[in-house]
Parts: C-alpha cells; sequence; structure tokens
C-alpha cells in the first residue's frame, strides 16, 4: 500500500509541477475518476498548491535591508589614496625644500610632483564619471534589458552630438 | 559599494530573509542570520561563480540558521506568533488570509530539510535543480522528501479546513 | 630657536604655496560658463573626503604629459578647461545630499542646462546634465548618491563619453572605487 501510494506522490506532484507528460496526465485522470482516494489526494494537492500561491517571498525589513547596504562599508579596509600617504609626504620631503619653493612659484611650470598628482586627480573623476556611467547602463538593462541598454547609452552620446549639431544649424 | 554586491542584495535579500524567517521564526534572530550570510557573500564575492550566488547564498543562509538552531537553548523562548509552535485546531472560517497564515505555520513547524525544501521549491520558487544544490542533495532526494512534505501539509491542510 | 623658527618659516611658506595654487585653480573656473557651484555639504557629512580642483593650466599639462604615450588621452584633456569633484561620505544618510540635489537640479535647469540622465532609485540617484553654447559643450555635471557617497563632478569645457571609456584603461587608477 505504502509503495503504492508512494508511486501516485510522485505522479500528482509530477502533475502539479507540470511534470507529466500529456498522456500520462491523462492516465492519471482516468485512474483517478475509478478510485476516490486517488482522487481525493489529486484534489487536496491542487488546494495545497493555491495555498502555496498566495505565500510570497517575504518582503525583508528596512531594519534588515539597511544592514545589508552596511556591510561593504563596515568589512572593507579603508580606502587610501596614494597621495595621502605618509610615504608620499615623506618623498616629497626627501626633495630639497629650494627646488619646490623655486618650482611652485613659477606658476607656469608646476613641478613633476605636481603633475603626477594633477593626472591622478583626473584619473579619480574620470573614475566617478565611468561608475556613474556604470550605474545608469545597469539601471538601464534591468530595465528594458541588455540589447535596448546598448542602444539608449549610445543614444545618450548621440544626443549630446544631436545637441550640438542641432544647434549649430540654428546659428547657420 | 561593490556594484555586484549591491544587485545581489536587491535580487536576493527577500529569498534570504523569508528562508531565515521560516527556519528560525524569531524575526531577530533572522535578521542576524540574514546579515552573516551576506557578510560572507562579501567577502567571498570574488570567489563565488556569478551563476551560483543565489545557490550558494540560500545554502549559507539556511546552513547558519541551522547552526543557530542547534546552539539555540530550549528554554530560550521566540516569536510564536508568526510562524511558530503547534498547528491545531481547525480554521475559524475559510478566508484566502487565513489559510495563508495557518499554511506559514505549518510550513514553520515542518522538521528539517522538509521545510527547507518547502520554502525554497514553494515559496521561493527555485527549480529543483537549484534546491539540490542548495540542499547538497540529489534531484533525487529532492523530489522524495518534498514529496512527503507536500504530502504531510496536505493532510493536515485537509484536517482543519472546514 | 633661530633653527626652529627658520623650520616653522618654511613649514608655512611651503603650505602657503601648496594652497595657492589649489585656490588659483578653483577661482579661475567660477568665471567660465561650465561651472556649477554644488553647495556645501560638511555640516551634515564633515569635510569632503575627496576635493579635486584641477584648472585649464594644470590639465595643459598633464595633457602633455600623457601626449607620447596616449595621443587620445592627449586629446581628450585637451577640451577641457576643468574638472572640480567633491565626495562625501554619506553613511546611510542621504537625505541632505538628496535635498543638495534638488537645490543644484533646480538651479541648472534655471541656467539653460540640460538634462541628460536621471535614475532615481531607493537606494542611488543618479543625474546627468550638460550645458550646450552654440553647439558646443560649455560643460556636464554628474552627481550620484547612495548609502556609501554623495559624488559631484563638474566636468568645464567638452567631455565625450565614448572617448573617456575608451582612454579609460589608459588611467592608471591607484584607488579602490569598487568598480566591479
Amino acid at each position: 500500500m505504502k509503495e503504492f501510494e508512494d508511486k501516485w506522490e510522485d505522479r500528482i506532484n509530477a502533475l502539479l509541477d507540470g511534470e507529466l507528460s500529456a498522456s500520462d496526465a491523462e492516465l492519471l485522470k482516468a485512474e483517478a475518476s475509478s478510485d476516490q482516494a486517488l482522487a481525493r489526494a489529486i484534489v487536496e494537492a491542487y488546494q495545497l498548491q493555491q495555498a502555496m500561491n498566495s505565500i510570497k517571498v517575504e518582503r525583508a525589513p528596512d531594519s534588515l535591508r539597511k544592514r545589508l547596504r552596511a556591510i561593504p562599508r563596515e568589512h572593507r579596509p579603508q580606502t587610501s589614496f596614494r597621495w595621502l600617504q605618509p610615504r608620499w609626504a615623506m618623498a616629497l620631503a626627501a626633495i630639497p625644500l629650494v627646488i619646490i619653493a623655486v618650482s611652485l612659484m613659477q606658476p607656469d611650470k608646476p613641478s613633476a610632483v605636481e603633475v603626477a598628482k594633477a593626472r591622478q586627480e583626473l584619473a579619480i573623476a574620470f573614475a566617478y564619471l565611468d561608475k556613474a556611467a556604470a550605474i545608469t547602463s545597469r539601471e538601464i538593462e534591468s530595465t528594458v534589458g541588455q540589447t535596448m541598454a546598448d542602444a539608449v547609452t549610445d543614444s545618450v552620446d548621440r544626443a549630446i552630438k544631436t545637441q550640438s549639431s542641432d544647434a549649430k544649424e540654428k546659428k547657420a | 559599494m561593490s556594484k555586484k554586491y549591491r544587485q545581489w542584495v536587491r535580487e536576493y535579500q527577500d529569498q534570504a530573509w523569508t528562508v531565515a524567517r521560516y527556519i528560525l521564526k524569531d524575526a531577530g534572530e533572522a535578521e542576524d542570520a540574514t546579515q552573516e550570510a551576506f557578510v560572507k557573500l562579501w567577502h567571498n564575492r570574488d570567489k563565488i561563480d556569478p551563476e551560483r550566488v543565489q545557490s550558494w547564498l540560500m545554502k549559507v543562509t539556511r546552513n547558519g540558521c541551522l547552526d543557530r538552531l542547534r546552539r539555540r537553548r530550549d528554554n530560550v523562548e521566540f516569536d510564536e506568533s508568526y510562524m511558530g509552535g503547534e498547528v491545531s485546531g481547525p480554521m475559524q472560517g475559510a478566508a484566502a488570509s487565513q489559510t495563508r497564515e495557518w499554511l506559514k505555520r505549518a510550513i514553520g513547524s515542518l522538521k528539517e530539510p522538509y521545510r527547507s525544501l518547502v520554502v525554497l521549491r514553494d515559496v521561493n520558487q527555485h527549480s529543483y535543480e537549484e534546491v539540490a544544490s542548495m540542499l547538497e542533495l540529489n534531484l533525487a532526494q529532492v523530489k522524495t522528501y518534498l514529496h512527503r512534505a507536500r504530502k504531510q501539509l496536505r493532510k493536515q491542510l485537509a484536517e482543519v479546513r472546514p | 630657536m633661530k633653527r626652529l623658527l627658520m623650520n616653522k618659516f618654511v613649514i608655512g611658506l611651503l603650505c602657503a604655496l601648496f594652497t595657492l595654487p589649489v585656490l588659483a585653480q578653483e577661482d579661475e573656473l567660477k568665471d567660465l560658463p561650465g561651472y556649477v557651484d554644488f553647495g556645501d555639504l560638511s555640516v551634515t557629512y564633515g569635510e569632503p573626503k575627496i576635493t579635486i580642483n584641477l584648472g585649464g593650466t594644470m590639465l595643459n599639462f598633464v595633457g602633455q604629459m600623457s601626449s607620447e604615450e596616449s595621443p587620445e588621452t592627449s586629446r581628450l584633456i585637451s577640451k577641457l578647461k576643468g574638472i572640480r569633484v567633491q565626495i562625501y561620505n554619506t553613511a546611510d544618510n542621504m537625505t541632505a545630499a538628496t535635498e543638495q540635489f534638488g537645490k543644484t537640479k533646480k538651479h541648472l535647469k534655471s541656467s539653460g542646462w540640460e538634462p541628460i540622465v536621471q535614475v532615481n532609485e531607493d537606494d542611488e540617484q543618479v543625474l546627468v546634465y550638460t550645458k550646450m553654447a552654440d553647439g558646443n559643450m560649455q560643460g556636464m555635471t554628474v552627481m550620484v548618491v547612495d548609502g556609501e557617497e554623495a559624488v559631484f563632478v563638474n566636468v568645464i569645457g567638452q567631455l565625450n563619453p565614448t572617448e573617456l571609456a575608451q582612454v579609460m584603461d589608459k588611467f592608471d587608477v591607484h584607488v579602490d572605487l569598487d568598480m566591479d
């Protein structure tokens, strides 16, 4: 009896999961029409499935959402920027003071150290611009899909160029 | 913040929370357990195959919850009003919301691994293959245990429905 | 005693000399049409964790330095008149930064800036505006706020996003921006 019931269970569950072939499903239903216990089991299984469908994934509480967002901040080492490292300052101190003073007094010719620092700062600025572009692209992608995301991102670029050419035409 | 990590939080925080809530029942503990799982995710974010993050996270969440259950002393009280405690007595009326609340309690009262199987497959809607990976069972075991769990719930539902 | 005074004098001179170029750089930018005043969020968030003010003069030198290794980078930089960045740690308090966004947005709209991109999520906002005149870009403003940071970037001059993407890997960025 137990083996027979287990065999029912497999087929009933396969029926509910949509994994039973059409012909096997018809066979099961035909059996159920002459077997009350089987018919009752199928009905109960459908009732349970309906009840399950009404149970949704629970929304995580706001307190938990906040905690999860805070994890990277709380669990990573301090961001460090090269020119803020003590060794950068110490390297600077090694350059004779006279040379630094003379270089800085020539506004049209910054020192190599200053230019290198500026280059690094420029890289930082560009990296944040790139980050903004990546966020935008990701948001578009999650909304409209990858293909459309590329099209939209390209069209942002075209929008800037179009604004430019429209204005030039008006001027002409 | 890591772009990847943020996306994972958005996509999976509710599912992980649901698993923790059903297993631990207590909301505070479930929050702690969920956070622990995401901390592990953060520390391992570069090592996990992006295709398997969901499975990995659900497995870690569940295992963390089970560890907490084992450590829990018998006299520690937890919030039973949500879905804990005995499932007994007929439902008053057949309102859908009452059925839902009853079913949540019934799922919460299942033993492991049946409870996890039902939550992961029927509530969170993971595929059989994903559930197998999360629980480190083979496909046949997942189906067999899940069918038993559903049968148990079915019978309980039939008994309490007016 | 004399040596101590001398050292203090030298340190003071160095500080003044280091500060002067930075202030001079920002001053020279304020009169440019692509310049945007981001306001000051230090009352809420403390001092910005990053402040960058690069004027045209310094950018020229950077461009010259890059010309041999990367002509594309040099070309990109040559169209810039200035770049300003301010970044604050928001520590999950987005309110003040979001309010500043709103104020800056109003100011930009009333000053002829055009919106290009706007992303509005519960935990993240992005705004991108450009200013055009006679067919040329005069400036771009990018603002990003999330639970970690409030980022304000003002590009004065012309910047093509596609060209920027192409030269990004030429820059050896030694900072952890968690760009993955």
